[in-house]
């Protein structure tokens, strides 16, 4: 009796370590970077699950039929079935998010190293964001908003900005030009000078 | 004549609406007016750009790299002795305003018509002389056979004597008479400019003028505060004033100090912020961030009145330590790290042992400024870490004054203790060098002045090719030969080191003798003259007075044509 309890519970202990090890799979890797999707993890802890299930059809079944002494060993494998759910959802509410965070940190266009990682249903999902974001922009001002420029509000409309490598001459939006040369600083306009702190021609000085 | 007192209205009010340039001269007093401009700036939403500029030639570049994109370009701290209008040749539409502590400015720059604005501190007064006896009303018509009549007359004058004035009268009486009188007027001028330009010496600090804008402004805080203290500090350190007007601005700064200062409400939230208090401030450098020890050795004042370069001189500092009651150990330990009854009572120890050496001037009138239990500096702590950080030899000159300037901020107090350990490493390499140059006799005296080389290929010649560390140096040096040789108080002293092996060419720093009490310095005058007589291949193209760069080879011959014009005069 001893003997069966025991490698049961060993048994048990595989349920749910597949799944855990997805959600830390994601966990692992860096922000901004994603790991592939993977297939095969789902797959398998899917086919846990069915096994799972079956056997609890199963014994259910039976129990119904009038055999005693199951009911203990369904809750457990009921309990394995749920949190073998809820690490999938979490892996894949979390791989959306981080491509969610990423559409709204980069832009539009998914790099190819970052589009092979994604799964077929995540790019249409991508694809469907996009398109959703873009109308609501359009939408909320008469010439449209951009809101992923601004991650947070600004607290000033001017930045100190140094610049890092001779940059030559720059044009802003009200016509006037700066000149950028290395090693000079500069308090421009914070929206102009964006892209260029992205490009690393300029360093934000705070 | 368009001299500004008026900060607030004719200058910041003018020129905060627009783009501006800002120039900036690499030494600690432009450092922090450039930053108390930018806080302004920044707070008006003023956009600009900071450039560094560390030499007329790049003032040139800059002003012409950058001067059609904008309408006004402030000068701190340079240009004010060059002839800007002739120098930069700037379109109609701008305007130049120049904060410089450099006095004799150039009289072009003064009496400029709208182009030129020299901005002073609210008082102040520039003693120039009248316009008239300058220039010319009708310069202008005349300027042509100016040269040619001036010659004409003197011609004139000889044959007079021989022909017994026959030409004279042909030439009509009222035509001689103008001559005559266009001729004195002539000598009357060149004397007057000769007296002018006689000098060279420093006014109020750039600093100090544009933290008086900032009060005008009602913008003023202690972090502002902080900073024109520091440039001040600069002026006493590096003997740009003498301690009188040191002490009068201490004194206009005392109630700035106090007003921003009140500790009546000693909230928690008050904890975190910036304040500063007055001290009596020791001349050991950097002591609270180094040990006593350390600091004893390679402060000037100390190291100098211990000779600490003689074995007798070191034993007299021990016995000084002795007789403070300080342990051997505990001053060869961080200042931070000492038993906290050593730390407490180190101030009055000192003060009590101090007198029985002969150390009388061990303390001066300064402030410290303190941010929560962060960091405590005094003001000289700040110029030092500061003047380490603009003239790191690791890093070029650009790229140190971006550094420096952002140590100004409190907010990067890591980039201040980087600084003072910089700053730690060149002092004690100038202690070393001062020590060379005495143990091995190589100050010369030649009479009307004293000088010295730093050889080639020395270690640590990277620190001295810089001029703030060159003056240094050169300082330092004065005060151990004088320590040495009693009589010697009353020679200037010039120093000459290396700075680019491979062009040869070298700087040439020169300090004004220590009875000097007015820290007036006539080198700018007596360099370009001697340099003019031998032709020696130098530029002066720095903005400050006593310092410029000629070959290696010229030197010898330089240094004899200066000996024999200080000679004469």
């Amino acid at each position: 009796m001893t003997r069966t309890v025991k490698t049961f519970w060993i048994w048990c202990a595989m349920f749910g370590e597949k799944a855990l090890e997805l959600v830390r799979e994601l966990k692992r890797s860096q922000d901004g970077n994603l790991p592939p999707y993977n297939d095969d993890g789902i797959r398998q802890v899917v086919e846990e699950m069915r096994t799972l299930f079956e056997q609890n059809q199963l014994e259910v079944r039976a129990t119904t039929d009038g055999e005693r002494g199951l009911l203990s060993g369904i809750q457990l494998r009921h309990a394995c079935l749920e949190r073998n759910q809820r690490c999938l959802l979490a892996y894949v509410h979390h791989r959306m998010t981080r491509i969610r965070d990423y559409r709204w940190q980069t832009g539009s266009v998914l790099p190819p190293s970052f589009r092979l990682s994604l799964c077929e249903q995540e790019i249409q999902w991508f694809t469907r964001y996009n398109r959703s974001l873009a109308t609501y922009m359009r939408s909320i001002a008469p010439t449209g908003l951009d809101l992923t420029q601004h991650l947070q509000p600004p607290k000033s409309l001017l930045v100190e900005v140094r610049c890092l490598e001779d940059y030559g001459e720059f044009e802003m939006e009200d016509g006037t030009v700066v000149l950028l040369h290395k090693n000079t600083q500069h308090y421009l306009p914070r929206s102009q000078c964006e892209p260029l702190i992205r490009q690393g021609v300029l360093e934000h000085i705070h | 004549m368009v001299v500004i007192d008026r900060v607030k209205e004719d200058f910041y009010q003018r020129i905060s609406s627009d783009h501006v340039l800002v120039l900036v001269y690499p030494d600690v007093d432009s450092l922090c007016a450039c930053k108390i401009l930018q806080t302004l700036f920044k707070a008006d939403n003023t956009q600009y750009t900071v450039v560094c500029v560390s030499g007329i030639s790049q003032l040139k570049t800059a002003f012409t790299t950058h001067h059609d994109k904008v309408r006004s370009v402030v000068l701190i701290n340079c240009g004010g002795g060059a002839k800007l209008i002739e120098l930069l040749q700037p379109e109609e539409h701008i305007c130049i305003f120049v904060v410089d502590s450099v006095r004799p400015l150039e009289l072009d720059n003064v009496y400029n018509k709208g182009q030129v604005h020299i901005v002073l501190r609210e008082g102040e007064v520039l003693e120039i002389p009248d316009f008239d006896d300058i220039y010319d009303s009708d310069q202008q018509a005349e300027e042509d056979g100016e040269e040619e009549g001036e010659e004409f007359f003197s011609d004139e004058e000889v044959e007079d004597s021989v022909t017994g004035g026959k030409r004279r009268r042909r030439e009509g009486e009222a035509s001689y008479e103008a001559r005559r009188k266009r001729h004195l007027w002539r000598r009357k001028r060149e004397e007057i400019l000769y007296k002018y330009s006689e000098f060279n010496y420093h006014s109020t600090a750039a600093s100090l003028v544009l933290y008086e804008l900032a009060w005008r402004l009602t913008r003023d805080n202690n972090e502002l505060l902080w900073l024109a203290i520091t440039g001040l500090t600069e002026q006493l350190l590096h003997e740009k004033t003498d301690r009188e007007m040191y002490v009068t601005e201490m004194h206009r700064m005392q109630p700035h100090v106090l007003r921003l200062n009140r500790s009546e409400e000693e909230t928690v939230s008050a904890i975190n912020t910036m304040k500063i208090n007055f001290v009596e401030e020791l001349r050991l450098d950097l002591y609270r961030h180094w040990t006593i020890y350390d600091s004893l050795c390679n402060s000037c004042y100390t190291a100098c009145k211990f000779k600490v370069w003689s074995l007798k001189g070191h034993k007299n500092l021990l016995e000084f330590l002795a007789d403070m009651g300080l342990p051997l150990v505990q001053c060869k330990q961080r200042f931070s790290a000492m038993d906290v009854q050593f730390r407490e009572n180190f101030r009055s120890w000192i003060d009590r042992s101090a007198a029985k050496f002969g150390l009388d001037n061990m303390a001066y009138g300064s402030f410290s400024a303190q941010i929560g239990y962060k960091i405590k500096l005094s003001a000289a702590d700040m110029l030092l870490s500061t003047t380490a950080l603009i003239e790191n030899p690791e890093k070029s000159t650009e790229e140190a004054f971006l550094q420096a300037l952002d140590a100004l901020s409190w907010s990067n107090v890591t980039k201040i203790l980087a600084g003072i350990e910089t700053a730690k490493l060149q002092q004690a390499a100038i202690k070393t060098h001062v020590r060379n140059f005495i143990d091995t006799h190589q100050v010369v005296c030649t009479g009307p002045f004293v000088y010295a080389y730093v050889e080639e290929g020395t270690p640590n010649m990277k620190y001295f090719s810089r001029p703030l560390t060159l003056c240094k140096l050169a300082r330092f040096l004065r005060e151990a030969w004088i320590s040495s040789n009693k009589r010697a108080r009353d020679y200037p002293f010039i120093l000459s080191a290396p700075v680019d092996l491979e062009k040869g060419t070298c700087l040439v720093a020169g300090v004004p003798c220590q009875t000097e009490e007015t820290r007036r310095s006539e080198f700018r005058k007596a360099f370009t003259q001697a340099a003019d007589r031998t032709q020696a291949n130098a530029s002066f193209d720095c903005f400050d007075n006593c310092v410029f760069e000629m070959q290696m080879e010229d030197r010898g011959k330089f240094f004899d044509a200066l000996t024999a014009l200080c000679t004469v005069c």
